[in-house]
């Protein structure tokens, strides 16, 4: 499913980010490196925005970041070494997909976990 | 004057309200005074709407002696945007939130019969939460407050993002939404009190549809200008305010569907009561934490912690009370064995699943917060999280409402039954096969899910109408309507997040550009004037020929505060959307120009449509046979 | 325990979440660069000589993210200058135009120990800038600590002074 950018309202701190300070030319040699280059522009978080993907901002940070993950998928990069760049500089914080490491599994398998406890308390309570 | 009129009224509703409560709690006993209570509650609401009447119309005459008008309404504005200024910040949506809540009282208490406890304690409530509500507005957040003497000449104008008819409308509908969910919580909490076994579902059900019917309406709109207005080609972008926006909606379904069964068998009771009271918790939540400032999100803006702590304060009052109420008294109803196989096993499930939704939402919020707290650094979650976990569970949902179709109240499904659903698996896998193998579409794994499941609901219900007598009906028209949108729903996501893609060039006028599936033309640049911007329009010819498509995007700037915006120019088509945006004029005298091909959008909307009436379709037959 | 019961507890609990964030929340963004070794490069300076990371063994220093469009670059300023005589300030000019960085230094006055320039923000992105101005202390080639936004007094004293 996409990840891109929506919202319902928007009010006044959209403003800082909805200028359009620059919009840069992303010219790509094919159309996967071109997918992959949306892929994880809107997987990565704006550091100094309140919220949102890099893909969904034109604060100046944004820019530069989109331009970095551009150079390094023309560079031949993998995701993952793209993905480690960022956060490597601005931290977790800046990858929208939790890693799958200590605490954080929880975060991924707490859903799981939730279901067959409440399903089985669920369907033990009724009786 | 009319603004200290207005502001008197609002004290005036406020003491009624408390005389109400207080009346409230004595008409239990004396039955003589349960006249004045309908007669006080009516006229506190009424006293209530005269207010914001008053507002509305102060909005529309440009007094800018009001503080709130003055910072978010301009006299250029066309009379509509100038009413819509009202739910533009914190202040005004909070009074259209109370006035809507106290609209919806009035109606529904006028329908009760007041010579029933149970209706006394429902209206002891409701006056005791639009008590503390208004108190808040007077005292915290007062829309009324005047600048004077030196008031000014002019308002401060409306943010241009807001001057959208889609968006003036969206927050009313949201609000419709949150506050119908208030006429459950009453019953329930009522039933709670009142000892009897009262079968509160049943007068409250038309309610609960009606305020499912306005949020459903309300966030499928929201979706929809997002994706018109914002210019990102996205329409669901898992932001915090949309993830609490949504937590209303699934504990509605949820509750909608355990009314179904507590209505036609003895169980659920407890358990509707737990649903009724969870669901408009979430919905104050949705109404009011966003502007709390305790979650990052783009929303928030009314960043005042002191007036967030005091809505969390009155949020967790209601809670503790509601919650502890339930917990003290919401086990003593009887219970009855869940036959798996059953209409009520398949509702079962349905309400695990949308419980597990509703944590999983809750725990992607939280999570930052704990973490933070506990390591010192900040993570975030973010749309792969989401889309990870909802992606299986519409799955799972997706088969057991295409495997539901031939269950019955209280009885298992005979094995004969299953011949029909495993069809149904063999078509689907067939689909998938073929699209894969013929039309090269090969789908992630979270996209096959969700195309699985809407293609397998769809099929189910073909194929249980083709297996039907002819003229038999097989399940109510709202049902059998609203879950199709659903299955159409899922399968314009998949469709649309595996087929889409986009392009950015960079072009000088008449000067054609072909990328890799199309060919971008730039006809002319042109300048225009609007009422209060001024415009830059280009014109946009992709794929020059007989099926060419022209659009034309526009860059605005607003004269007022001197913001760009960016209006794309979308063709749409049953199959694709092509989604054009104008940037800047880069230094090599190139206007930017990014192209989008968003297929299958219009099954979203469908879908949505199609949930819509269905929902409503069923509130007529709901409000019919109560009748 | 009835599932009744745990619900109510859980969701209860759910709301101090909330609450406590509300109350103990601190906006200061974590970063992820203090600890590490100042990043490897190799750049210009506003003088046009050579700079590496080199230039930072056994040297004790503020470098400081700048740029002449930046206002509140000019209201730090003052008080960096008073700072130039305790320990040395180099300057990183952030995405900026050199003869536009070099008239604001002759305007404002130059404190500056040398200034590595970094027209498009590259050296930058390798400190996780996110904009200017933006402080960290330098001690032997490695990164103690970083301040975002204005360097004041206060901050000054939280964040660099337990290490001078």
């Amino acid at each position: 499913m996409h990840p891109i950018s929506r919202s319902f309202i928007y009010f006044s701190i959209f403003l800082s980010f909805a200028i359009f300070s620059q919009s840069q030319e992303f010219i790509f040699p094919n159309q996967e490196q071109e997918d992959r280059f949306y892929l994880l522009t809107n997987e990565i978080r704006c550091p100094k925005c309140t919220s949102g993907s890099i893909a969904s901002s034109n604060a100046p940070i944004a820019e530069d970041l989109k331009r970095k993950v551009y150079e390094q998928i023309i560079d031949g990069k993998t995701d993952l070494e793209i993905k480690n760049f960022i956060t490597d500089r601005y931290g977790e914080f800046a990858d929208y997909r939790p890693s799958f490491e200590s605490w954080n599994i929880l975060l991924w398998i707490g859903p799981g976990i939730f279901m067959l406890i409440f399903g089985f308390l669920f369907f033990r309570e009724q009786k | 004057m009319i603004a200290e009129l207005a502001n008197f009224l609002l004290i005036a509703s406020l003491s009624t309200f408390f005389g109400s409560f207080l009346l409230g709690i004595y008409a239990r006993k004396v039955e003589s005074s349960r006249i004045i209570l309908r007669s006080l509650f009516s006229n506190a609401n009424l006293l209530l709407l005269l207010s914001f009447g008053l507002f509305v119309y102060l909005a529309a005459v440009d007094d800018f002696s009001v503080s709130y008008i003055a910072s978010h309404s301009n006299s250029s504005l066309p009379l509509f945007y100038k009413i819509s200024s009202i739910w533009s910040a914190h202040e005004g949506s909070m009074f259209l939130w109370i006035t809507l809540l106290a609209s919806w009282s009035l109606l529904f208490i006028r329908r009760q019969d007041f010579a029933e406890v149970f209706s006394i304690d429902m209206t002891t409530i409701l006056s005791l939460i639009l008590l503390l509500f208004t108190a808040f507005l007077i005292f915290t957040s007062n829309p009324l407050e005047r600048i004077l003497p030196l008031s000014p000449i002019d308002g401060a104008d409306i943010n241009p993002i807001l001057q959208d008819p889609g968006l003036a409308i969206h927050p009313p509908m949201l609000y419709m939404g949150y506050v119908g969910f208030v006429i459950p919580f009453i019953a329930a909490l009522a039933n709670l009190t009142s000892e009897s076994n009262h079968l509160w579902e049943k007068s409250v059900k038309s309610w609960t549809l009606a305020a499912w019917a306005f949020l459903t309406a309300g966030i499928g709109l929201g979706s929809a200008w997002a994706y018109y207005e914002l210019g990102w080609g996205g329409y669901w972008f898992w932001d915090p305010v949309e993830n609490i926006a949504l937590l209303p909606w699934l504990c509605g379904t949820a509750l909608v569907h355990a009314m179904a069964v507590s209505s036609k068998t003895s169980n659920f009771k407890t358990w509707v009561n737990f649903l009724a009271i969870l669901v408009f918790i979430l919905s104050l939540f949705g109404a009011f934490i966003v502007r709390s400032g305790i979650i990052d999100s783009v929303h928030t803006f009314a960043n005042d912690p002191t007036r967030g702590l005091y809505l969390l304060g009155l949020i967790s009052i209601i809670s503790i009370f509601s919650f502890t109420l339930f917990a003290v008294r919401g086990a003593e109803f009887q219970k009855k064995i869940i036959i798996l196989g059953s209409k009520e096993s398949f509702i079962s499930f349905n309400n695990i699943l949308l419980m597990t939704a509703i944590f999983s939402v809750f725990l992607g919020v939280l999570y930052p917060l704990i973490y933070e707290a506990t390591n010192g650094s900040k993570i975030s979650v973010g749309p792969p999280f989401y889309n990870s976990i909802f992606a299986p569970m519409v799955l799972i949902a997706g088969l057991f409402i295409g495997s539901s179709l031939n269950a019955q109240w209280q009885r298992s499904m005979r094995l004969s039954s299953f011949l029909q659903p495993l069809l149904g698996v063999m078509v689907v896998l067939l689909l998938a096969g073929i699209l894969h193998y013929f039309l090269n579409i090969s789908f992630s794994i979270l996209e096959l899910m969700s195309f699985i499941a809407g293609t397998f609901i769809l099929i189910s219900y073909i194929l249980k109408h083709l297996m039907t007598e002819f003229g038999k009906r097989i399940i109510n028209t709202g049902s059998l309507i609203a879950h199709i949108g659903f299955g159409v729903l899922l399968i314009g996501i998949a469709l649309n997040s595996n087929l889409s893609f986009q392009e950015t060039v960079a072009l000088v006028p008449n000067n054609p550009k072909i990328t890799n599936k199309n060919i971008i033309v730039l006809n002319e640049i042109s300048e225009a004037d609007g009422p209060n911007f001024s415009s830059i329009i280009a014109e946009v010819e992709i794929n020059p020929g007989p099926n060419a498509v022209l659009l034309r995007p526009e860059k605005r700037k607003y004269v007022t505060r001197g913001q760009v915006t960016s209006e794309t120019d979308i063709h749409s088509s049953l199959i694709k959307d092509v989604y054009v945006n104008l940037g800047e004029l880069n230094d090599q005298n190139q206007w930017v120009i990014r192209l989008q091909s968003n297929y299958f959008i219009s099954f979203i909307w469908v879908g949505i449509v199609l949930m819509l009436t269905g929902i409503l379709l069923f509130l007529r037959r709901v409000i019919s046979a109560t009748k | 325990m009835q599932l009744s019961k745990i619900l109510a507890i859980t969701l209860l609990g759910v709301f101090f979440i909330f609450l406590g964030k509300l109350i103990l929340d601190d906006k200061t963004p974590s970063s992820n660069i203090t600890g590490k070794p100042f990043p490897q490069f190799q750049q210009l300076t506003l003088d046009g000589n050579s700079i590496s990371h080199e230039y930072f063994i056994g040297k004790k220093a503020i470098v400081n993210v700048w740029a002449s469009w930046c206002i509140t670059c000019l209201v730090e300023h003052p008080f960096l200058s008073e700072r130039a005589s305790e320990i040395s300030i180099i300057g990183i000019n952030y995405k900026d135009d050199k003869s536009d960085a070099v008239n604001w230094l002759n305007k404002n006055g130059n404190f500056f120990s040398t200034n590595i320039h970094d027209p498009i923000g590259n050296l930058a992105i390798d400190l996780g800038v996110t904009g200017a101005p933006e402080s960290f202390l330098v001690i032997d080639g490695k990164i103690v600590s970083h301040v975002i936004g204005e360097l004041n007094q206060k901050k000054w004293e939280e964040n660099f002074a337990p290490y001078l």
